[in-house]
């Protein structure tokens, strides 16, 4: 009598067969069933993210013409514009200076805001709250947060004027809007929260005792931020620069509306291509551009192991 | 040992809250230096909190904490003379043995060459040298414990304090590690703080036992004296292997007080209790006899019971008893006197001790000296 209750409370494969009919056998077989599991996630990868990028990568070859937008040939025309051209170098070399001091700045910012969530906030409603506050840039459209800064920064807007009320400065600052300036300060403004949530995260993964245990150890306060918390929240400051770093590298809204054609960016070469209707260089341009920050992100993944975090 | 002791600590009066709750209230505690302390009780008596504030990582509401006769209360903890080993080992996942260990030298400026050297040496006292490379998580619970003893003893402290070390150990480790703790103990001379919930445990380390129970200290002493003179009912209940049961005063003699509860009378070395006042006494289990034949009627010191439960335990066998007098009552025999006569569940059974064996606990208390043989009993294997 104990023998079957045995098995079936083990649930071997075996019995697993024996207990279900035909048909759910066949799903069950050992072979079958893991592909199974792991096909919805296999689909929605296919069909938005391989299909799209193997059409970019074939179109990217494709020749064109100013009334034939598509000509199907195999030319490498398209990545030879994009290498010889000299502004496709200074374009790469104002993008990457605009993402390195993005990135700069929110992982000092996301690193400062999550520590003192993390670790000085000490409610977890509070915590809660905190963070949401920090998503409030996203309560409202991408164009509209953006055009908000334009009376702020404008040159008869809320900045200049009160800088010059208060006797600050006797002209209006121009290089508050439609500059580099602006568009960091958007781009601060926006995607910090990329970098906190990921760290916040991983801080809040520490255990409490190894802070005291430092402290009992005899780290002061800075000591314990730089020989505990920095190496254990690597992994969050990872992931927060790959959000940061890949999204300020391919954006063009933002450099649009707060750069006011004053700053480059690859978005905008790939944009203005596409509005002139020339999709095999725009292609070329996504492909070096994706090639790109694939090797940043590599580069920074070797620095940090990254699964252990997920 | 010829080591020099070091780091006394005294508790005054310290009481702590947490909004409303009292976690810890007016404890009063001398620990000699030198000398190895066991903080006893059940989860939430505020033992671990006790610990905590002597380490400097809860601050007091009321009182004063002294090491080495110095007023530390507001000191930070690093610079109390005292080293906190945690619960969950606190080890730094980042960092190898020998990096965890050092990491005390790190934050004191010490140069790299040298920390290394002392941390090898500490991984050395441990018997973890071998393993300095690895990561905590590449190691045995054992082996995260006896780093984490390593780098809480690199700083030279006064005081030892140990959260609870051996609770996530498995049994056979546990008892393999006191021996260790007491090894260490001996070797380096300071004084160890020791929160257990294990009274075995307190037994078989503690030179000092103190049975902490609501956030008070119901008793200090020598594990020999709370295990053989407990204080009070809790004590008594809680050290195990005692059965605590009361009764009123009816006469008050010279050498004994006699109590009667119902139909039983009891005769217990003598109290000064007023008549008619209920006095609690504890008797161990060892001490109590089994008779197989009905008491006499009248007799006193001797229950009617009926078995309940026969435990097997190896060297011995604990039998449960359910009687009106005490709501759980046990007898322990020897497993060669139990063969002798054996007894099973149902079986009617009177339950006898002599009156030297009861002991009473609470307010009215036996007034006994300490047994000076016994008393000194881990101070003893200290100094061979």
């Amino acid at each position: 009598m104990s023998q079957p209750d045995l098995n079936n409370t083990m649930a071997t494969p075996e019995t697993r067969r024996r207990v279900s009919g035909p048909f759910w056998s066949v799903l069950s077989t050992p072979r079958i069933a893991p592909y199974l599991q792991v096909m919805p996630i296999t689909a929605v990868f296919l069909v938005f993210f391989l299909i799209p990028v193997i059409l970019v990568v074939v179109i990217s070859f494709f020749d064109y013409q100013t009334y034939d937008i598509l000509i199907p040939d195999f030319t490498l025309m398209n990545y030879q514009d994009v290498f010889s051209s000299s502004v496709t170098y200074e374009t790469y070399w104002t993008t990457a200076k605009l993402s390195l001091i993005v990135w700069a700045v929110t992982l000092v910012l996301g690193f400062t805001l999550s520590y003192f969530l993390a670790f000085h906030v000490r409610s977890r409603s509070r915590q809660v709250v905190l963070l949401l506050l920090c998503t409030i840039p996203f309560w409202t459209s991408n164009e509209i947060r953006m055009i908000s800064w334009i009376p702020l920064l404008g040159r008869d807007g809320v900045v200049n004027t009160v800088l010059q009320t208060m006797g600050i400065v006797k002209q209006p600052l121009e290089w508050l809007l439609y500059s580099k300036f602006a568009v960091v300060l958007g781009y601060v403004h926006l995607y910090t929260v990329f970098m906190i949530v990921p760290i916040f995260n991983s801080m809040m993964r520490i255990d409490k005792s190894l802070i005291e245990a430092a402290v009992d150890s005899g780290a002061k306060g800075w000591q314990v931020v730089l020989n505990i918390i920095l190496p254990l929240s690597k992994s969050g400051l990872a992931i927060g620069s790959i959000f940061v770093i890949s999204i300020v590298m391919g954006d063009f809204v933002t450099v649009n509306v707060l750069g006011g054609g004053q700053v480059a960016s690859i978005g905008k070469v790939i944009v203005t291509d596409l509005s002139s209707l020339q999709f095999p260089p725009a292609a070329a341009e996504s492909m070096v551009l994706l090639a790109f920050v694939i090797i940043l992100i590599a580069a920074l993944v070797k620095i940090v192991d990254i699964r252990k975090e997920l | 040992m010829t080591k020099e002791k070091r780091g006394a600590v005294e508790l005054i009066a310290v009481t702590k809250h947490y909004g409303e709750a009292v976690a810890v209230d007016g404890v009063n505690l001398k620990v000699a230096a030198g000398s190895y302390c066991c903080l006893l009780g059940p989860s939430g008596c505020g033992k671990t909190s006790t610990l905590r504030i002597i380490a400097g990582h809860e601050s007091v509401t009321e009182g004063d904490v002294l090491i080495a006769n110095k007023n530390v209360t507001l000191r930070h903890p690093s610079l109390r003379g005292t080293a906190l080993m945690f619960q969950n080992y606190a080890l730094f996942p980042h960092l190898s043995c020998e990096d965890n260990v050092a990491f005390g030298l790190k934050m004191r400026g010490v140069p790299k060459a040298e920390r290394r050297a002392q941390a090898l040496e500490m991984l050395r006292l441990v018997q973890m040298d071998a393993y300095k490379d690895r990561r905590p998580d590449q190691l045995s619970g054992g082996q995260q414990q006896r780093v984490a003893l390593a780098r809480a003893l690199i700083t030279k402290p006064e005081v030892l304090l140990l959260d609870e070390p051996l609770s996530a150990l498995d049994p056979f480790l546990r008892v393999k590690m006191r021996a260790e703790l007491k090894r260490i103990h001996r070797e380096l001379g300071l004084t160890f703080i020791h929160v257990t919930h294990s009274q075995e445990e307190a037994m078989a380390l503690a030179d000092l036992v103190v049975v902490m129970n609501g956030g008070r200290v119901e008793q200090t002493g020598s594990p020999w004296e709370v295990f053989n003179r407990p204080k009070t009912e809790f004590v008594a209940r809680f050290i195990g292997g005692h059965n605590v049961m009361s009764g009123r005063v009816t006469r008050v003699e010279m050498a004994n007080t006699l109590l009667t509860a119902g139909e039983y009378q009891f005769i217990v070395p003598h109290v000064n209790a007023p008549a008619g006042s209920e006095v609690f006494f504890s008797v161990r289990a060892d001490r109590v006899s089994m008779g197989l034949e009905a008491a006499d009627p009248g007799s006193s010191n001797a229950l009617s019971a009926t078995v309940r439960a026969v435990e097997y335990q190896g060297t011995q066998v604990r039998i449960g008893l359910e009687c009106q007098e005490a709501d759980e009552f046990s007898i322990v025999v020897s497993d060669r006197e139990f063969s002798e006569r054996p007894v099973s569940i149902g079986d009617r059974i009177t339950a006898k001790w002599e009156v030297g064996d009861a002991h009473c606990v609470g307010p009215y208390q036996t007034q006994e000296s300490g047994n000076p043989n016994h008393t000194q009993f881990n101070q003893e294997v200290l100094h061979v």
